[in-house]
């Protein structure tokens, strides 16, 4: 039993690796996939005493986006929290098509246009990675993240469903919007060479809001908002220079 | 609140199929802009708009219409308004091409942020070849018959009155005459015999006026009567000779408001069998049409039997109705002609009957009746406008729509040709509601006199009112005729001369004339009747043989339209002429 106790209190302390840990400055990029979670609805006034315009989002597309990010490793022998990295990171995120249906003076019975608009979205982020566990190569770890991001609303559309009359688009326009973002999420490290680190990773971020431009006309006082959240899965590569 | 996206479209495509989309304002159109149009021809769309909101619109609807082009007439009801639920208004756009080309009209109505627009109309006007017989023509309804209620003159269409030219003429001369300086380059007779139609056609060939023929064909009548009609058509023709008939008869009308859903075989035989009629008299080149409430034309009950009954019209026949925008009571009397866009206005009858399946352009249509009541009620004859909103005769609106009724004659791109009804009062058409509007649609009252002086019920405003005294003074006068005694008299009678030396009390002008009656058939007296003599009073009468030579002489007194013939002085004692009553008889003895 005292036995036991030793190996357990030395696996604590340091482990024996099959491979050495990976430490230092380092370059990376990823990609992967996201589904932004958006408001439910944007509110749109009309003009005096009328009720105000519901634009419903519905669906919203699943898009894929690339990151690159650079930073520096700390490493342990230990098998408990082996690593901590900080790192810069860009991403870029694809264009997510925002659909929905427009509710005149927010009443169900007038749900008579189809919209449509373009969401792209690149985040500026500093990060913070702590390794918890190394078990041989793979660790797992915890992520956090804080910066901004630069969001871009555009290419707005919209159709009358059938039986209703079309009407001039408000012709909501290109808007970049710059929000605080942030994130928070996990995965697992694996250490495929002496230089390069593979990670898998899910996070929930938050990233600001989405602004359309002021439409036209009728419309130049008004325009479309959503908050952008988003569930993601990144597959990294980081390459560690001087290991 | 957030909601994932994948939940949510699920959730939406259930209630999509839950709930239909409705338009908050939704639109209706009515009538088109054909792909191509022509000069001449008329056309109406009408957009109507309907709000569906539950609540009643908090700001005013702003509605425009964009046009290229001065062609369009556009009624917009519905900008500013404020339109409550389930209410409605139209937006109304006339088309009447003046110009050639390409036409584009846009409109916009906005509620609310929300701009909707309707599809774009175009259209591209072609030119056309429009018929310069009926476009542009302005004549006049003429009933002879036109004295009150009781009147000697009603019992007897055409008498002698006067003198022009060196010759003795008749009332209806004296009337046409005045018609003619009005302005007013044909007439129109109706519910007349012989006689007088052959009185008028001669009449209106001297004048050079032309004359639209009705035959008296009744609603729902039998052949019997289209056989009557044909045989005074013959007899006229026969009388007034094919020359003079074809030079100044252009159309016939094969009777007047006579469709029912019941006759129309019937008026297509009678159609049918008036051409037959002029073509075996040598006159098969003047047109037989028929003239139709407007209604029939503009909102048919049976388009089938518009189009039967065009179809057996003449090629060159226009189509004949009677809108009557007073009637309906359609305000202000300019607008009531040409405003497209005014239900009822003339021109919208236009663009309404030009819409139908029967007609085909370049057909001009003729308002073979249109006028505008000067005083009175609709209440008699049941006019719409009397139980709905009123009806506003008056000299001032009649002068105001009859202006604007030659302007819209005039102008070619209507295609149009009117007969004004009418040219004299007629209080005898319902003597028993002195009041009838129905009694009081001249432009001249019954005795002649331009009403109001008002030059402006003319087409021609020059119009001098003491130069052209048509019938003014007769009812100061008496009739008397002369009638033959000798054996067989309605065939043998010898010609004789009829001398009348007076002066109109009324006018103070000569009334004075000398008549000729030739010898004549008088076998049937609806043709050539004994003729009839205007005598005022204190007249000196001289009645001459031409075969004996002899003559009579006598003074008159008219009283109260009756006359008194005073002791009768003869060159010959073998022929004596007898005047007792209203006749004078002349000798039997071939005088």
């Amino acid at each position: 039993m005292k036995k036991l106790i030793l190996l357990a209190l030395l696996s604590v302390s340091q482990c024996g690796f099959a491979a050495p840990s990976l430490y230092g400055w380092y370059v990376g990029g990823s990609v992967g996939g996201t589904s932004p979670i958006i408001s439910h609805q944007s509110v749109v006034r009309n003009d005096l005493d009328w009720p105000s315009d519901q634009y419903r989002y519905h669906d919203v597309s699943t898009n894929a986006l690339l990151a690159l990010q650079s930073g520096y490793t700390w490493s342990s022998c230990h098998c408990w929290f082996p690593s901590y990295t900080l790192a810069a990171s860009y991403t870029y995120v694809f264009p997510s098509e925002i659909k929905g249906r427009v509710r005149q003076f927010s009443l169900p019975e007038f749900e008579n246009y189809r919209f449509r608009y373009n969401v792209q979205r690149q985040t500026f982020l500093a990060l913070f990675k702590a390794d918890i566990y190394r078990w041989c190569n793979l660790m797992p770890f915890f992520t956090v993240g804080a910066g901004f991001s630069l969001n871009r609303s555009e290419n707005y559309a919209e159709h009358a469903l059938d039986n209703v009359t079309p009407r001039l688009s408000p012709r909501f326009g290109r808007k970049t919007n710059a929000s605080a973002s942030y994130i928070i999420g996990a995965g697992f490290d694996f250490i495929a060479t002496r230089n390069v680190l593979v990670s898998l990773e899910y996070h929930y971020g938050y990233f600001g809001h989405a602004h359309t431009r002021s439409g036209d006309e009728d419309f130049a006082q008004q325009k479309l908002a959503t908050k952008l959240n988003s569930n993601t899965i990144l597959l990294s590569a980081n390459y560690y220079i001087g290991c | 609140m957030r909601l994932q996206m994948t939940g949510l479209g699920l959730l939406t495509l259930f209630m999509n199929t839950a709930i239909a989309a409705t338009d908050p304002l939704s639109w209706s159109v009515t009538g088109s802009f054909p792909a191509r149009t022509s000069v001449g021809n008329s056309y109406l769309v009408v957009y109507t708009f309907t709000s569906h909101l539950p609540f009643t619109m908090p700001t005013s609807l702003t509605a425009t219409v964009q046009t290229t082009g001065n062609d369009f007439t556009i009624t917009n009801e519905c900008h500013g308004q404020k339109l409550s639920p389930g209410k409605s208004c139209n937006i109304s756009i006339g088309l009447n091409p003046k110009s050639l080309g390409n036409k584009t009209v846009a409109v916009t109505v906005k509620y609310s942020n929300t701009t909707i627009a309707p599809p774009v109309l175009t259209t591209t006007t072609l030119a056309t070849s429009l018929d310069s017989n009926w476009v542009g023509l302005i004549g006049v309804n003429y009933s002879p018959n036109h004295y009150a209620s009781g009147n000697q003159f009603n019992n007897h269409d055409v008498f002698y009155t006067g003198t022009a030219n060196g010759n003795g003429v008749s009332n209806t001369y004296m009337e046409m005459s005045q018609l003619k300086a009005a302005g007013f380059t044909a007439v129109r007779s109706y519910q007349t015999v012989e006689y007088a139609w052959i009185d008028i056609i001669n009449s209106a060939n001297a004048l050079g006026l032309k004359v639209i023929y009705e035959a008296v064909i009744p609603q729902n009548g039998s052949n019997a009567d289209i056989t009557n009609a044909v045989s005074v058509l013959n007899n006229v023709i026969s009388a007034v000779g094919a020359s003079v008939f074809s030079s100044t008869v252009t159309l016939v009308f094969a009777g007047h408001e006579n469709y029912s859903n019941t006759d129309i075989s019937y008026l297509t035989s009678a159609v049918s069998q008036l051409q037959s009629a002029l073509s075996s008299n040598g006159v098969g080149s003047i047109p037989v049409g028929s003239a139709l409430v407007s209604g029939d034309l503009v909102t048919p009950g049976s388009p089938s039997d518009m189009q039967a009954l065009i179809n057996s019209y003449s090629a060159s026949a226009p189509l004949g109705f009677d809108p009557y925008p007073f009637q309906w009571g359609v305000m202000p009397p300019d607008q009531a002609v040409s405003n497209m866009t005014l239900i009822n206005s003339i021109a919208w009858d236009y663009a309404k009957v030009q819409a139908q399946s029967f007609y085909v352009s370049p057909r001009p249509i003729l308002m073979a009746e249109t006028g505008w009541a000067t005083s009175g009620t609709g209440q008699f004859a049941g006019y719409y406008c009397y139980s709905n909103g009123g009806c506003f005769p008056s000299v001032a609106n009649a002068a105001t729509y009859l202006t604007a009724l030659y302007k819209y004659v005039k102008t070619t791109s209507n295609n149009s040709g009117v007969l004004v009804f009418e040219a004299y009062d007629e209080p005898a058409k319902d003597p028993g509601n002195p009041t009838d509007a129905e009694n009081f649609y001249g432009v001249f009252d019954t005795n002649c006199n331009l009403k109001n002086n008002n030059t402006n019920l003319l087409p021609n405003t020059s119009f001098s009112t003491t130069s052209n005294l048509g019938c003014q003074g007769y009812v100061n006068g008496a009739l008397f005729t002369v009638v033959g005694t000798q054996p067989g008299a309605v065939t043998n009678q010898p010609p004789f001369i009829v001398q009348v030396t007076q002066t109109n009390p009324t006018t103070n002008l000569s009334a004075s004339y000398t008549v000729t009656t030739p010898n004549q058939n008088r076998t049937n007296q609806n043709v050539y009747p004994w003729p009839q003599f205007l005598a005022f009073n204190n007249t000196s009468i001289t009645i001459t043989g031409v075969t004996s030579g002899a003559s009579c002489s006598t003074t008159a007194t008219v009283t109260n339209q009756v006359i008194s013939f005073g002791a009768m002085s003869c060159t010959n004692p073998s022929y004596p002429v007898n005047c007792s009553g209203t006749v004078c008889y002349l000798p039997f003895n071939n005088f």
